[in-house]
């Protein structure tokens, strides 16, 4: 069954490509819940970000489905695998296409649940089991600020579509609630794009398959929240910009540092993907959600290249001899394996130099971009803009570590590959076209200047951009420069150490626990909300069910005082009335002694006094 | 045919069990046929009520009305009883629901192996007695049915619970009796002050039309204190209560110069009885202590009915009584009502999260989730009194799903703790797809029933709180605290119980951890159908409900903001 849906999944994103191509916008609604004469509606809109979007996501999520029919072909429980990815594409397709906050928010929902199932996919798995529970919760944290954007949005202006965003008139709304409502988007997008202070979901969710992470919490569902700061932008005021341009850039430099230390393969790209959707975010907060969405998309195919290059490593190493019994995750027992992994080296190499913004790869321009509009905002945006370069440069050391430790050096277990080829033929193809989607020629043949290419001509959206400043495209490339030096440096300095645990410093500790963010969560869970809840519970069974126990005493207090009365009181007056009673019948009875004359003489004296009383 | 439908609803149960009682105990194979039997047959007509409502029209619809029995006051007149029923859109949505789970209930019941008879019998009487409820529209007549669901409901807790039974049925029996009594309260002061302006025309020598002109000349005459106490006929029936003209002026209820106490006029005295006397049925906090309880204690048909159907009479006594009868005090204590939802929300959810007993979590989400139909109660808005009907079928078709999983364990280990089973899904992967999608569908996810009724109640208090000033923005914002705690002890209780490695308390459960059976099958598909399908098509219940909800809201906001207004004049 997993090759029929790979089948129907290349048609549909040829369906998808169809409706990129003719370009043409389509809208429609349908009233969904109806209520008397507002119905609350669902509807499409397919304008061309959306058309972009929709294809990129069907697009990825073909090549993922190719590349896990080899990845999961071992796995007992793979045809789950494959429903619950079916699942995600459907309700990730819904999110792109909705027009209307009701739609979106079932669609939101439904991708968290698609990632809950493929996070927890192995639930044997305790970790695996915890993740996805972490993940699920942290994500609802945020859905409670689209509740409440969706709340705000429909008492102040019914339901609205996005379609309609643009020419609304704000001023309907008092200031202070439009303020709310871009914080409680920006809480939502928190959650569903990891983040701060909800990120830690993220790193967790590395417990899925890798090709669902690649796919999930990589390239698309991540997204999601970017895809809705652009779809709503309109909706936004200065403050809230303000405050997205800080949470991105603050995201940004968090992800990037925790990154920097990590010695699981996935955790650094998990990292990194909190780190680049911080960019993403701080883009739209610098007010150029065009931008955003441009490195949105290049994001999507360097960082679905690396996930998928980084699963085949893992597939892979579980064939080989040396690595069995040990943690085929982590990188300190890697190295030189690129002799093992030649198409997955030429990919994560390409997509590497795309992240950390080469020239000639697409994540250069789309870095460049966004490092662009931050220095042409205002001056908190070009405060932003510094620590955007430091991300920058974070990255590009960071990366370039993880393609040293990996591919490059001895290899520290001496490893031998296994009979066969550690890449088989269906993980190779989608390898081969994400590296070769991350380069930039992919998007024009002139790899600086996009404007002339197919993707800026088919998105009208992204040919807002132009920004030019020579300065700012030198300190970038200095940034990428140094980062990359930094960690050749590095590597040069500890290819002789075999083990990099021996000694960390407390900096790194707190690098790579993430600055403990994730521990204070917890914390706040289990030293918070669990005994706050115990202790409700423990307010239920004595302090209101007491009181029900006092006022069920009550009566029965008083019953034992009735009884009392009943025994002594009443029956009482009852027994000294009865004795009484049974004196006067005694002494009556003494009369009636049962003889006949006796009896007849009193019946006649009777007879004759009621004949006297009639007569007279 | 339709004419005496809902006669027809609640004595078939009512002569089944009679049957039952009957029958001498060789035939006991039987009564679970009986049973089963007969409910199908009021399932059958539910639908047919269904099939024949027209959901466009205002008012009662398949209405029978008969003189029960008068009782004369001498000098005051007298009380005429009826036997008077009939249904609105709410109304025959919630038969449909009490029929389905009742007949569910009953399937699940097969697994009873004591005293049959008993049990067969006394759960057809509350079968009976629930249908009464929702179709009677006299006072009077819903009083008894509502007391006599008390009966049943008492032994069938106390005779066939758990190990604490006893200590479980006295305290249902004396929550719901305190309630009962404030409610009996209101309804003779009620029946003292009202009067059926027909009857009392006839009484006064008038033809016994239902003509627009003489009632109206009836209640002015009523009102100008021109018709004598003799000639009053006081009445039970609701069509009448809703009218404040026919209320006699300076009785204890009445508009003009009704009672007072604590400087707080007696019709909010009243609605404030009914609404209390209704939210320990409901049951909402503080009020809801003995819904655990007795939840842990009954057997799973029992938790079943409790849980889908009984809740709701709560609800629905709130609605047609206390907002009915008295609309002002539904605006004057809204804020209150809604602080009581979001306080049940938050407090059911948290405790839910404390439980290790599996029955007692989802009874605890019970408590939140009916938390939900009194904060869409109090937005009187469409949105959120349409969320909070919704929301009250969908609990009724997910919570029995949940008490009947937890059934399933019981039955074959006696044992509900959380933390004594782990990695279930490996030894049960059925089971555990039925939890799966019950939990998530209790917890609201969008696709499923419970994710409508939330939605629109949380819209309606968005909407209340800018628009009709019902429930504050503040109440809105902590509600929606309840999507993730909501979430939180489902997805613990999952990481808990069904993942990770398979583990139980006693090695001796695990060959009894088996397979699903048939008749597990039967109850829970029609169920999980009904949850998918309510759940994409809020249409199939909304269509129904819709002019009776919009009528409900109208009504309730113009008749309630009148009477306070006269209220407040003749009140200093």
């Amino acid at each position: 069954m997993p090759q029929v849906q790979t089948l129907l999944l290349g048609l549909t994103s040829l369906c998808t490509l169809y409706l990129f191509v003719r370009g043409e916008d389509v809208q429609f609604a349908h009233p969904w819940i109806a209520l008397g004469d507002l119905p609350l509606h669902i509807g499409f809109w397919l304008n061309d970000t959306a058309r972009w979007m929709l294809l990129l996501v069907q697009f990825i999520a073909f090549l993922v489905i190719l590349y896990s029919q080899a990845y999961m072909a071992e796995d007992r429980d793979k045809n789950r695998y494959f429903a619950y990815l079916g699942l995600f594409v459907s309700a990730m397709s819904l999110l792109v296409v909705a027009n209307h906050f009701l739609l979106l928010f079932l669609a939101w929902e439904l991708v968290g649940f698609s990632s809950y199932l493929l996070i927890g996919f192995w639930w044997e798995r305790p970790l695996a089991a915890a993740a996805s529970r972490k993940a699920f919760l942290l994500n609802r944290v945020g859905d409670i600020g689209l509740i409440v954007a969706l709340g705000i949005l429909f008492s102040f202006l019914g339901d609205i579509a996005f379609s309609d965003l643009a020419e609304v008139d704000l001023s309907l709304m008092p200031h202070g609630w439009q303020v709310a409502l871009g914080f409680a988007l920006l809480a939502a997008v928190a959650g569903k794009s990891a983040q701060f202070p909800l990120q830690v979901w993220l790193p967790d969710a590395m417990q899925g398959p890798t090709p669902a992470s690649a796919l999930i919490h990589a390239a698309t569902m991540v997204a999601a929240g970017v895809y809705l700061l652009v779809r709503v932008f309109p909706l936004f005021t200065d403050v809230v910009l303000d405050g997205m341009l800080l949470l991105g850039t603050f995201t940004a430099l968090i992800g990037a540092l925790s990154a920097c230390v990590q010695t699981d393969i996935k955790k650094v790209l998990a990292y990194s993907t909190v780190s680049q959707l911080g960019m993403m975010v701080a883009a739209v907060g610098a007010g150029a959600p065009s931008v955003a969405f441009l490195h949105l998309t290049t994001h999507a195919f360097f960082k679905a290249a690396l996930f998928l290059a980084a699963g085949t490593i893992i597939h892979g190493l579980h064939h080989v001899q040396e690595y069995h019994g040990r943690d085929v995750q982590d990188m300190r027992l890697m190295g030189g394996l690129g002799k093992l992994f030649p198409i997955t080296r030429i990919t994560f190499i390409a997509a590497t130099l795309s992240i950390t913004a080469f020239p000639f790869f697409s994540g250069f321009v789309s870095k460049e971009y966004i490092l662009l509009a931050a220095w042409s905002g205002n001056g908190l945006a070009k405060g932003a803009f510094i620590g955007l370069l430091l991300t920058s440069l974070l990255t590009a050391y960071y990366m370039f570590r993880q393609v040293f430790m990996i591919f490059y050096g001895r290899n520290r277990l001496d490893a031998e590959a296994a009979e066969h080829s550690l890449e088989p033929i269906s993980m190779r193809i989608p390898l081969l076209i994400l590296g070769a989607a991350s380069t930039g020629f992919f998007f024009a043949w002139n790899p600086f200047q996009w404007q002339t290419g197919w993707l800026f001509g088919r998105l009208t959206f992204l040919q807002t951009i132009s920004f030019h400043h020579t300065g700012v495209l030198v300190a970038g490339l200095a940034a990428t420069f140094l980062g990359s030096v930094w960690a050749f440096m590095q590597f040069k300095k500890s290819a002789q150490l075999t083990d990099s645990e021996v000694s960390l410093t407390s900096i790194q500790k707190t690098l790579l626990a993430s600055f403990y963010w994730d521990a204070v969560l917890t914390g706040l869970y289990r030293k918070v909300v669990l005994p706050l809840s115990r202790s409700l519970y423990r307010f239920d069974k004595r302090v209101i069910d007491g009181i029900i126990h006092g006022l069920g005493k009550g009566p029965v207090v008083i019953a034992h005082i009735n009884a009392w009365l009943d025994r002594w009181v009443v029956d009482g007056i009852l027994h000294v009335g009865s004795r009484l009673i049974y004196r006067i019948g005694k002494w009556v009875g003494q009369w009636q002694r049962g003889t006949v004359s006796g009896f007849l003489v009193a019946f006649v004296c009777c007879l004759l006094m009621l004949m006297v009383w009639l007569l007279f | 045919m339709y004419q005496s439908l809902l006669t027809l609803l609640f004595l078939i149960p009512l002569l089944a069990a009679l049957i039952i009682a009957l029958l001498p105990q060789s035939l006991r194979p039987y009564y679970k046929i009986i049973t089963t039997s007969s409910l199908g047959f009021s399932l059958a007509c539910a639908i047919a009520l269904l099939w024949g409502f027209d959901s466009n029209a205002i008012g009662y619809q398949f209405y029978e009305k008969v003189q029960w029995f008068g009782l004369s006051l001498g000098s005051l007149g007298k009380v005429q009883v009826n036997y008077e029923l009939g249904v609105d859109g709410i109304s025959a949505m919630l038969v449909f629901l009490s029929a389905l789970i009742l007949l569910i209930g009953a399937v699940s019941s097969w697994e009873i192996d004591k005293q049959e008879k008993g049990f067969y019998a006394l759960y057809l009487l509350l079968s009976a007695s629930i249908f009464g409820c929702f179709i009677a529209l006299d006072f009077f007549l819903f009083y008894v049915f509502f007391e006599f669901m008390l009966l049943p409901m008492y032994f069938l807790i106390g005779l066939w619970g758990g190990p604490k039974r006893e200590y479980a049925s006295i305290k249902f029996f004396l929550y719901t009796l305190a309630g009962s009594l404030l409610i009996l309260l209101v309804m003779i002061a009620l029946s003292l002050s009202v009067i059926d302006p027909v009857a009392t025309g006839q009484e006064m020598g008038l033809s016994a039309t239902e003509a627009f002109e003489q009632i109206k000349n009836t209640q002015g005459q009523l009102q100008k204190y021109q018709i004598v106490a003799e000639n009053q006929v006081h009445t039970f029936s609701l069509l009448w209560m809703n009218d404040a003209t026919n209320f006699v002026p300076r009785s204890a209820l009445s508009m003009v110069g009704g009672l007072q106490f604590w400087g707080q006029h007696a019709r909010l005295w009243a609605f404030l009885a009914l609404l209390i006397g209704f939210a320990i049925k409901l049951p909402s906090v503080p009020f809801h202590t003995w819904l655990p309880d007795a939840h842990v204690e009954a057997p799973t048909s029992i938790s079943v009915v409790l849980a889908g159907v009984l809740l709701k009479i709560g609800a629905y006594g709130i609605i047609r009584f206390a907002y009915g009868i008295f609309p002002e005090g539904a605006l004057y204590y809204s804020e209150w009502i809604a602080g009581l939802g979001v306080l049940s929300i938050l407090y059911g959810a948290l405790n839910a999260l404390a439980m290790k007993d599996l029955k007692k979590m989802v009874a605890y989400s019970s408590v939140s989730h009916m938390g939900y139909v009194l904060l869409g109660l109090a937005t009187l808005t469409i949105e959120g009194v349409s969320g909070a009907v919704y929301q009250m079928i969908s609990h009724g078709f997910i919570s029995p799903l949940l008490f009947l999983l937890v059934g399933v364990l019981y039955l074959r280990t006696h044992n509900r703790s959380i933390e004594d089973y782990r990695g279930l899904a490996s030894r049960m992967p059925v089971f555990t797809f039925f939890v799966i999608v019950a939990f998530f569908a209790s917890s609201g996810l969008p696709g499923l029933a419970g994710f409508i009724g939330e939605i629109l109640i949380y819209l309606g208090a968005f909407k209340s709180a800018g628009g009709n000033a019902m429930v504050p923005y503040w109440m809105a914002l902590l509600a929606t605290l309840g999507l993730v705690l909501g979430a939180a002890y489902y997805l613990w209780t999952l990481q808990r119980m069904f993942f990770g490695a398979f583990w139980t308390r006693k090695p001796e459960w695990e060959p009894l951890l088996g397979k699903l059976s048939l008749r597990e099958y039967l109850m829970f598909v029609p169920l999980l159908m009904g949850i998918l399908l309510l759940g994409i098509f809020p249409s199939l219940i909304l269509d129904i409900i819709s002019t009776s909800v919009g009528h409900f809201v109208e009504s309730t906001l113009q008749v309630g903001e009148e009477n306070l207004r006269q209220l407040a004049k003749f009140i200093r």
